[in-house]
């Protein structure tokens, strides 16, 4: 609730900033908001507090997810914000920035299905305007127009399905909704109908197959902050919400929708990251990676439970910070601006500056999950949590899809390490201490969440 | 009595302006007819106690989508003459499958059974009952649908500031 307020706030703030003259230090107000959260996060921990009769509810996992998606903002905040502060909208910036994650705290708190569809709007309506922010730039209006209208669908589909839920149990709270399934267990076939609507609504918002054919136009034309906050932020609060809805409702378990969501699961992760084998473009690339990643966390909601929401935290955290890592390297590689990327771009980057090719390298075998990083336990607790519960599909796909992943990882790298640069290009690639600060940061943090991975997947414990 | 008397004008006036809606050529007297429907409905809820949806449909209906429907015809600049023309087979064709979709219609409500608990709450769509709920039950999620409103807005001043 605190945080709804600040991030509520703060937004408010921004808006009349202009008009009232303070908007100089409006960037410094959302850095402070964001770690008074974080600190009053920490406070609080542990504490079950419902608000407004039971609309929403923060419990441990609420907390743990929007301590670790506040943390994470503030990272990326520090990465990218000074990019952002330069520019003369950014007043409008950090009030959309704000709104939306206020819509992603109530989906990681909402006990009610209205608060969990006012809060995938008010994620979403932002995001729209955020991907399209560069206005000059016709694939980042593409891709918003792209984006708004496939967006517009799935909250529609989602109003559906909550609609025929409301129709099955007459109810929109889940704790009612919880007891029905306990004590009745039978429900009418729009319960059913209403169900699967909503799985395909959150799937939309996770990018898993088969809902995924516009991450990758989007993550390619919008510009690398928004697409970095939208890849990593935005698919947390989608699989966390989608967690939270089977957590309350049918108490740990993703009952016999599980068959549905293995099928999604297993082969968004094999489809994705074979269909990323393929591509050229660094950002393409990273997207159908993404789906594949995203297919991993789809795991966590099968399996359910405790053991599922600390696999689904240290997982979202360590691949928000590889993706973090990986699009700043990008945002400073690929600076001319004519779309046509390629891997090639990359080529002998070792020579070029050594900082930028170590960083990437960290980000890709953190998502690769080799040993030291934190990928590799994020990999490990998911799939140690499906065996323990039988479900050997996900397994191998799981293993397949990591080892196809880990094909164009290493082609990547390679292309970076043992090949020359273009003659065209400009061979000194120049950092400044902040950039290096800021990926020296990530690594380090990536590699000790690696070393120490109690540091945040112990963290709920129901 | 009145109340009866009412339906019956309402339904009458709903149903010609429907008829005309379809069969006037002229696009713009199509869109106005649409609204008189659109009017006559909303005295259909106004008769059934519930005011808010009354209220709503007339706000939303007849004021903001006839609004944006009547600049997409000014924008298209449709007239008279602009209407395609067709052929005898289409028209016969199309008067066939609206024919039987209307027979399918009336043969399932045929079947359909009705049945109307007789103790229900009639005030239930009062604006009283649902202000009392909105701002009691509902108030959190009232309170914050202010905030989606707010980032549209915000949106688009972002998008059309040059």
């Amino acid at each position: 609730m605190l945080q709804l307020m600040i991030f509520g706030g703060i937004g408010l703030l921004a808006m009349v900033s202009e008009v009232l003259g303070f908007s100089r230090i409006m960037s410094l107000l959302f850095r402070v908001g964001t770690l008074v959260c974080i600190a009053s996060l920490f406070i609080n921990y542990g504490l079950d507090i419902t608000w407004f009769g039971n609309m929403m509810v923060e419990d441990r996992f609420s907390q743990a997810f929007i301590l670790t998606t506040c943390l994470m903002l503030a990272t990326w905040t520090f990465g990218f914000g000074r990019k952002i502060g330069e520019d003369e909208f950014r007043n409008d910036y950090i009030a959309l920035f704000s709104f939306s994650m206020v819509g992603g705290v109530m989906m990681l708190s909402y006990t009610n299905l209205v608060m969990l569809f006012l809060g995938l709007e008010i994620l979403s309506i932002p995001l729209y305007v955020l991907v399209g922010s560069s206005k000059r730039n016709l694939k980042s209006n593409e891709s918003a127009f792209k984006y708004f209208l496939m967006g517009a669908f799935a909250s529609g589909i989602m109003l559906f399905g909550i609609a025929f839920l409301y129709g099955a149990t007459g109810t929109f709270d889940l704790h009612q909704m919880s007891l029905q399934a306990q004590t009745g267990g039978t429900f009418p076939i729009f319960f059913h109908v209403g169900m699967v609507l909503l799985i395909f609504a959150f799937a939309f918002k996770m990018a898993v197959v088969p809902f995924h054919f516009w991450a990758p136009d989007v993550y390619e034309g919008a510009p690398n902050a928004m697409t970095v906050y939208m890849a990593a932020l935005v698919k947390t609060f989608a699989i966390a919400s989608a967690f939270r809805f089977f957590f309350l409702v049918f108490g740990g378990e993703a009952g016999i929708y599980s068959t549905l969501l293995i099928g999604m699961s297993a082969v968004s992760m094999l489809l994705g990251n074979i269909i990323g084998a393929v591509q050229d473009n660094p950002k393409r690339l990273l997207a159908y990676s993404g789906v594949g990643h995203a297919g991993f966390m789809l795991m966590a909601v099968i399996v359910n439970g405790q053991v599922g929401a600390n696999a689904l935290l240290y997982y979202s955290v360590v691949y928000s910070l590889s993706l973090f890592l990986a699009f700043f390297v990008l945002d400073k590689v690929l600076i001319h601006d004519d779309f046509y990327w390629s891997i090639g771009d990359f080529k002998g980057l070792a020579k070029r500056n050594p900082w930028l090719a170590m960083s990437m390298s960290v980000a890709l075998l953190s998502m690769a999950g080799i040993p030291p990083l934190g990928g590799f336990y994020a990999k490990l607790f998911m799939l140690k949590a499906a065996f323990t519960n039988g479900h050997y599909v996900l397994i191998w796909a799981g293993l397949i899809g990591s080892l196809v992943a880990m094909y164009y990882y290493l082609k990547f790298i390679i292309n970076m390490y043992s090949r020359n640069p273009d003659s065209d290009v400009d061979l000194n690639l120049t950092l400044n201490y902040w950039d290096k600060l800021v990926m020296g940061f990530i690594g380090i943090t990536l590699l000790i969440l690696g070393l120490f991975p109690d540091l945040v997947s112990a963290l709920i414990r129901f | 009595m009145v109340t009866e008397m009412m339906f019956y004008f309402l339904s009458f006036v709903a149903i010609l302006s429907a008829i005309m809606m379809i069969s006037t050529k002229n696009p713009v007297h199509s869109i106005l007819y649409l609204i008189v429907t659109f009017f006559a409905i909303a005295g259909h809820y106004f008769l059934l106690n519930a005011q808010f949806l009354g209220m709503v449909h007339i706000i939303v209906y007849a004021g903001a989508i006839m609004v944006l429907f009547l600049y997409v015809i000014m924008m298209l600049n449709l007239n008279e003459d602009a209407e395609p023309v067709k052929s005898k087979y289409q028209k016969i064709s199309a008067t066939v499958s609206g024919g039987i979709f209307m027979l399918v219609l009336v043969a399932s409500l045929r079947s359909a059974e009705v049945s109307l608990e007789k103790t229900r709450n009639t005030d239930i769509g009062l604006v009283n009952q649902l202000g009392k709920v909105l701002f009691n039950d509902y108030l959190l999620p009232f309170e914050l649908s202010s905030i989606l409103l707010l980032s549209a807005m915000i949106g688009a001043v972002f998008l059309s500031k040059k």
